[in-house]
């Protein structure tokens, strides 16, 4: 009789547990949903999406989301300030390009990035409206141009990158100059 | 591109080239896109993934991540369990526990061992089933 009643206690308290943990996910989840996917049905999680000939883009997609017949994405971001930077635009347009042509289904321009801050857990999102699939190309295009020698690249315009960056002793740059006076 | 250029033509030119802050920042990365992926498939366990299977915990840990035996085990799961609400559920339910689980095994090597052979003939059985499956498959078109 004792021992039915401590695996009743025992059972009771592995339901509790479980509850509590799928509640606190679903919890964590809702704090950063942005309203847009509030209804929207979860259909990939860290998936692979192989572009089209034309735009031979191999991405992986954090989520996608599906509502109203298109197709939304997320990508998450660890950062201490919630800041979305080109990058991240560039980022979701390629995967938006490659999602499209995997799937055949319309992936819409606005797509969130969610920042989480690794020091306190704490989820931010932030709508992001990508580039268009001529953008996107022009892109790629002006990319194989550089790595090809046929025209000069940019450097980024935040001193905080060319501080940090591994590259400083190759780098011609007035900047990179001024870092490498070691 | 996006960042800058320049760095990303030199990464082209020299090989990528990682900080060990970086990396640092890296590893925290991974851990929390883990969990991200993780929270995903707690409330959507039908959604799709191509993720190296990361909660197969508890056959990775049996048996190896690339072992016939965890492969086995996964097209079951993924061939036999997801076709069905009942499977679909069990799979939400493993994904939740199973790290726990394989956490725990990690740590008793005896009761590892006996999981082990206790898991293979389903492995095994697993295998013919999606083997003969597949020449079924194979010889009918």
């Amino acid at each position: 009789m004792t021992e039915n009643i401590g695996l009743l206690i025992l059972a009771c308290v592995i339901i509790a547990a479980v509850t509590v943990r799928a509640y606190r996910v679903v919890l964590r989840e809702d704090a950063w949903l942005p309203k847009e996917l509030s209804t929207a049905k979860l259909v990939y999680s860290e998936q692979l999406f192989t572009g089209s000939a034309e735009m031979p883009i191999v991405a992986r997609v954090d989520r996608v989301y599906q509502s109203g017949g298109l197709l939304h994405l997320v990508e998450l971001k660890t950062r201490r300030r919630a800041t979305v930077y080109e990058a991240d635009v560039i980022e979701l347009s390629a995967q938006r390009a490659a999602v499209q042509a995997s799937t055949g289904i319309g992936v819409g321009l606005r797509a969130f990035v969610v920042i989480e801050n690794p020091a306190n857990g704490r989820r931010q999102v932030r709508a992001v409206r990508l580039l268009e699939e001529d953008q996107v190309a022009a892109l790629m295009t002006r990319r194989r141009m550089i790595i090809g020698g046929l025209l000069l690249p940019q450097e980024t315009d935040l001193q905080a990158r060319c501080a940090s960056c591994e590259y400083r002793r190759e780098c011609k740059g007035r900047r990179a100059r001024k870092y490498t006076r070691w | 591109m996006g960042y800058c250029e320049k760095k990303m033509l030199f990464s082209q030119r020299f090989g990528k080239r990682v900080s060990s802050e970086r990396v640092e920042a890296m590893r925290d990365g991974v851990a929390i896109h883990r969990a991200f992926h993780h929270d995903a498939m707690s409330v959507a366990p039908n959604a799709r993934s191509s993720e190296a299977k990361p909660w197969c915990f508890i056959a990775s840990e049996l048996y190896g991540k690339t072992a016939w035996e965890t492969e086995a085990l996964r097209m079951g799961r993924d061939q036999v369990l997801r076709q069905h609400a009942i499977g679909r559920a069990f799979i939400g339910a493993y994904y939740r526990h199973s790290p726990v689980i394989a956490r725990w095994l990690h740590r008793h090597r005896g009761t590892r061992a006996l999981a082990r052979v206790l898991l293979r003939p389903l492995a095994s059985l697993l295998r013919w089933c999606l083997d003969r499956n597949t020449s079924a498959h194979g010889a009918g078109s």
